[in-house]
């Protein structure tokens, strides 16, 4: 591609020496706006926005990995509070999903709260309501009439 | 350096010709360009492997930096048949997008982000750090409605983030004809009434543009002996990037007296 050939259209008066003038947007370091793309994500899955899925090529000549004797006995689950030594306090409960819809700027302080927090969601949920009752007293949580 | 984003939910607007129109321009103009590609049909790189250019793809070359990234598209942009300013990096697991953009941003004066003509994260993560999102709209009723939701996406990460999202709509594939359609006119109506930034240059639908594709060239490599108008093509790409220079050039100044 021929970059200092006159440009038969006349761009060429853009600039100069046939060239644009670049000077506006010359190459430096550029740090990511993190407040943007924190907004962009929530923004993404709040319009249902799918994330991309890997379209990786497998390799055609990669080796199958043997396969692995199973061990009798073994448990075949593990649970990450075990590995992490961190004490379940409700051992015998069942887990239940809990799915809500609520504007974008709460989902994204309720969202740095749980990182913040190091700790998982329910657990943050769990203290905010201790908190609610401490104020109001128990059962302040609880169905309002 | 300036990030360019084309983003339409849907696909077969244009987006990446319209990308490829701008890069191979910027390029023949002794710009340094990166191609960053997030389309999984992976048209532009095809169209560089076609060309014997090294293609960067994120799954294959992954980075832990910014630094990392940029030496790597150095060495990419060495073995290119431009001169070294032009690199195609196909983004293919999105988890390191940021550290290509900011890699991306020590080596070029440009890069052209190119997504999937699809509702997709990758689109609005790279529209949030976008310096100019060009919205290619083939004008026809039911492309309209992904215009107008890709447009109040834009809005939302914008409101959002406290921080304007910079958009132009570019009509593209309307015919080349004095006469302009039906549809064209209303929807030229519809945009204007309603206060949407429309680029004044149309990609019209030119054999000159097929041809990118078919013969893996760029506007100013394509032979005159084999493609119909170029001429035309040419003088329509050359208004075309001229609009989208001014207006990155307003934009940075714009920048350059608030800071």
């Amino acid at each position: 591609m021929a970059g200092t050939e006159r440009d038969q259209f006349g761009f060429d008066a853009i600039g100069k020496g046939g060239d644009l003038d670049l000077s506006a947007f010359e190459p430096r370091p550029k740090s990511i706006d993190r407040v943007s793309a924190d907004a962009a994500s929530a923004v993404a899955e709040n319009q249902g926005f799918t994330r991309r899925t890997p379209a990786r090529a497998e390799p055609k000549n990669r080796a199958k990995a043997p396969a692995k004797p199973a061990d009798k006995g073994r448990k075949r689950r593990v649970n990450i509070n075990d590995l992490l030594g961190i004490e379940d306090r409700y051992p015998e409960s069942e887990r239940a999903q809990l799915n809500l819809l609520a504007p974008v700027p709460v989902v994204l302080r309720w969202r740095q709260l749980v990182k913040d927090a190091s700790v998982p969601a329910w657990e943050v949920l769990e203290r905010a309501m201790e908190a609610l009752e401490a104020k109001s007293g128990p059962g302040a949580t609880g169905s309002q009439s | 350096m300036a990030l360019v984003l084309f983003a339409n939910t849907k696909g077969g607007s244009g987006k990446t010709t319209a990308a490829l129109v701008l890069a191979g321009e910027l390029v023949k103009h002794r710009a340094k360009v990166v191609l960053l590609e997030g389309d999984p049909n992976r048209p532009l790189m095809n169209w560089a492997q076609a060309r014997g250019m090294t293609v960067l793809e994120t799954s294959r070359s992954r980075v832990t930096s910014a630094a990392q990234a940029a030496e790597l598209i150095e060495k990419a942009a060495a073995t290119d048949v431009d001169g070294g300013r032009l690199t195609v990096v196909h983004d293919d697991d999105q988890e390191g997008v940021f550290d290509w953009i900011e890699g991306a941003s020590s080596w070029a004066h440009f890069v052209i982000a190119d997504p999937e003509g699809s509702p997709n994260e990758w689109l609005t993560q790279v529209a949030s750090q976008a310096e100019l999102v060009i919205i290619p709209f083939a004008p026809s009723a039911l492309d309209a409605k992904q215009v107008s939701r890709t447009v109040q996406v834009l809005q939302k990460v914008g409101k959002l983030s406290r921080r304007e999202v910079k958009y132009r709509i570019l009509l593209t594939r309307a015919g080349a004809g004095a006469v302009m359609t039906r549809d064209e006119r209303e929807i030229r109506q519809s945009l204007e009434k309603n206060g949407l930034p429309l680029m004044k240059t149309t990609l019209c639908e030119r054999p000159a543009y097929r041809g990118l594709f078919k013969l893996d060239a760029t506007i100013g490599e394509l032979p005159e002996t084999r493609i119909n108008g170029l001429d035309s093509a040419r003088r329509n790409a050359a208004e075309y990037i001229s609009e989208v220079f001014a207006i990155l050039k307003e934009s940075t100044q714009t920048q350059t007296e608030a800071a």
